[in-house]
């Protein structure tokens, strides 16, 4: 595998760190390659690099009434700046962050965005090139510890009454929330400064929050933190947990945090090479199969292992667990990585191929004394799950997601959906093909599950713009309440969080 | 992995200025410490040695180090009467004054470092060769300037 996507892309990347190639020489043909490309086909727009560094709107009202009761601040978080100083990165997921926030008050939505100025862009900004290496594309600059690459770009975070731009590698960076500006890394605990801080925290009905963080260098570990709802670190503990690779998401049921490791590993070899990034230091090693950790949330120790088939996935909706220990979980599985090794690395270069190996949703149960078994619960391709996140460690029955049809040459999905983990999909609402949906978060109205609205940001190819509809979360057939649109596009961005106001 | 060992590293202020022989044509080594960002706590330096089969900046080829009080304009600490060869600075900000550079679990510094030559390393501190500097026999006084990086900033 690691030989397999040292493609032609990866290897120019690598080229671009030796001094005497840099500048405008390799990398620029992965910009020409991409505005080819995007000439051809406009749903490229939403990997486009972002226009400016800072914007701000009201939005135009398209369509709707917004309901009374939602008032609050979605804010996002994504790769925006693709290209920097005629630099294009060859990763979906390399560039710096660029967090927005959308602001419900009212009768009126208004956004702002602003792209995050970490102490890594500071940097490459004094130097006048992007040098520094990145999650998918190789780099010549010193490497003190993982902050001194971390752009921020992947997550949101509003906890203790902080707003923090999550990443996957390295710290959470704290984000004012009035202005967007970048402030400081937070550091948990002394001890544990400058260590990774998964984008995908889990945050119980009280406050309590858990994470984890994939450590690969001074050697491997997988930090699990356990965060107090006043924001506190309570504990935290360091597992050796053998040959690891990219892990971005788990689960927490009542009593355990179950984390998934993919047969997609770093390999030593390839990781000490610095002409080597991150993700083509991974090897696919499916002899592993996929191992299930299940892990004591007092203890923070491993309780449990099970093995499931090899599979590679981002992310989980919710998990939780039965009286007698069986446990629950949803998963976005695909049979292999190709969707991140190649198809995230080849639209970055103005080609859409996601045909393939996309990840399905897929159901888990973890018996406590036997063996686990996964099942595949609907046909499509699936990402961007989220729930209703009172229910988060306790049975869920609703989970809000992406789906699409799988056209060669159009973005994946194209469709929101509401999926029943027990039955699959049950509620549904297709976009227009010039619209591109993001990931649709829910904002809690009621009591019940799933009563409330989902916040659903698109990008309109046609018009080059970023739009906004808020759904109704238990109807989303009947289509959006209220669609607002901005006079401009932001490229398209991964995870975002809600606050109420 | 190798990167382990390579990352755990200590600059060590060992009581080691009698083993600078007053030998003849000496020279002075100043240092100059830029880059610090507060005068909180004090600015650390210590003079290394090649030592075989040691992996700089550990402890052991100290031969030589001062503290004094931290400036953001600046800091000069001078190292007198050193024989001719082949020297390494490093340097860190002791913001908490307790003379050690604090570190994460991980054994990753937290607090601001640096080398001679501006030698930075990659996933750890540079080579012995990458931050040496000579000191000949026919100098009366070099100048080093170390400037100070903080882990993540
Ligand atoms: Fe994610």
């Amino acid at each position: 595998m690691a030989i397999d996507h040292l493609s032609r892309r990866a290897m120019l990347g690598a080229l671009a760190s030796l001094p005497a190639l840099s500048g405008l020489g390799a990398l620029a043909g992965t910009r020409e390659e991409f505005n080819a490309g995007l000439s051809k086909n406009p749903h490229l727009l939403g990997l486009a690099n972002a226009k400016m560094e800072s914007f701000d709107s009201g939005m135009k009202k398209l369509r709707g009434h917004l309901p009374s009761g939602l008032e609050g601040v979605l804010w996002r978080n994504g790769p925006a700046e693709h290209e920097r100083f005629g630099d294009r990165y060859t990763h979906w997921f390399d560039g710096d962050g660029m967090v927005q926030a959308y602001t419900l008050s009212g009768d009126r939505v208004t956004h702002r965005a602003r792209i995050l100025d970490t102490p890594k862009r500071r940097r490459e900004t004094r130097e006048g090139r992007r040098y520094i290496p990145a999650f998918g594309t190789a780099g010549s600059g010193p490497m003190s510890g993982p902050d001194d690459m971390n752009v921020a770009n992947t997550s949101m975070l509003f906890h203790a009454g902080q707003l923090l731009a999550l990443w996957e590698g390295g710290s959470a960076l704290e984000v004012d929330p009035e202005t967007l500006g970048a402030g400081k890394f937070k550091a948990w605990h002394p001890e544990l400064s400058g260590l990774p801080f998964s984008a995908h925290p889990r945050v119980e009905k009280d406050g309590t929050l858990w994470n984890t963080g994939a450590i690969f260098f001074p050697q491997e570990a997988l930090l699990i933190y356990r965060i107090h709802q006043n924001g506190t670190i309570v504990k935290a503990n360091l597992l050796d947990v053998g040959p690891m690779g990219i892990v971005h998401d788990f689960v927490v049921t009542s009593r355990h945090i179950v984390v998934l490791l993919t047969p997609l590993v770093i390999d030593p070899d390839l990781w000490s090479d610095r002409d080597v990034s991150f993700l083509d230091a991974h090897v696919w090693r499916p002899a592993y199969g996929t191992r299930v950790l299940t892990i004591d949330k007092n203890q923070l120790e491993i309780v449990r292992r099970h093995e499931l088939p090899p599979g590679f996935h981002f992310h989980h909706g919710n998990g939780w667990e039965e009286a007698d220990g069986t446990i629950h979980l949803d998963v976005c599985q695909a049979p292999g990585p190709e969707f991140v090794t190649r198809d995230m690395r080849e639209v970055m270069c103005g080609q859409l191929n996601f045909s393939s190996a996309h990840p399905r949703y897929s159901s888990i149960v973890l018996p406590p004394r036997s063996g686990a078994e996964i099942n595949v619960l609907a046909p499509g391709p699936v990402e961007f799950p989220r729930i209703d996140s009172r229910r988060t460690g306790q049975r869920h029955r609703m989970v809000f997601a992406l789906t699409g049809d799988e056209v060669d040459g159009k973005w994946p999905f194209n469709r929101v959906i509401r999926i029943d983990p027990e039955l699959g999909e049950t509620d549904g609402w297709t976009y227009p093909g010039h619209q591109i949906p993001e990931e649709h978060v829910f904002v809690p109205a009621g009591p019940a599950e799933g009563e409330g609205w989902l916040l659903g940001p698109y990008l309109d190819v046609r018009r080059k713009a970023t739009g906004l509809n808020v759904f109704n979360a238990r109807h989303v057939s009947a289509g959006p309440l209220w669609e607002g649109i901005l006079p401009y596009f932001i490229p398209l961005g991964l995870h975002g969080t809600f606050a109420a106001l | 992995m190798s990167d382990a060992t390579h990352a755990i590293w200590a600059i060590a202020l060992a009581g080691t200025a009698s083993l600078i022989a007053a030998a003849a044509s000496c020279a002075d080594l100043e240092v100059s410490v830029k880059g610090l960002r507060s005068a909180e706590g004090k600015v650390v330096v210590a003079v290394h040695q090649r030592v075989a089969d040691t992996s700089f900046p550990d402890g052991e080829g100290v031969i030589a180090g001062q503290s004094s009080l931290a400036n953001p304009e600046g800091v000069t600490v001078v190292f007198a009467d050193l024989p001719p060869g082949e020297y390494a600075v490093a340097a860190f900000h002791d913001t908490d004054g307790d003379l050690e550079l604090d570190r994460n679990i991980l054994q990753i510094p937290i607090e601001g470092y640096g080398f001679s030559n501006g030698a930075v390393g990659f996933r750890g501190p540079p080579s012995f060769d990458d931050a040496a500097v000579a000191v000949g026999s026919d100098e009366d006084r070099i100048t080093v300037v170390v400037s100070i990086a903080y882990p993540g900033f």
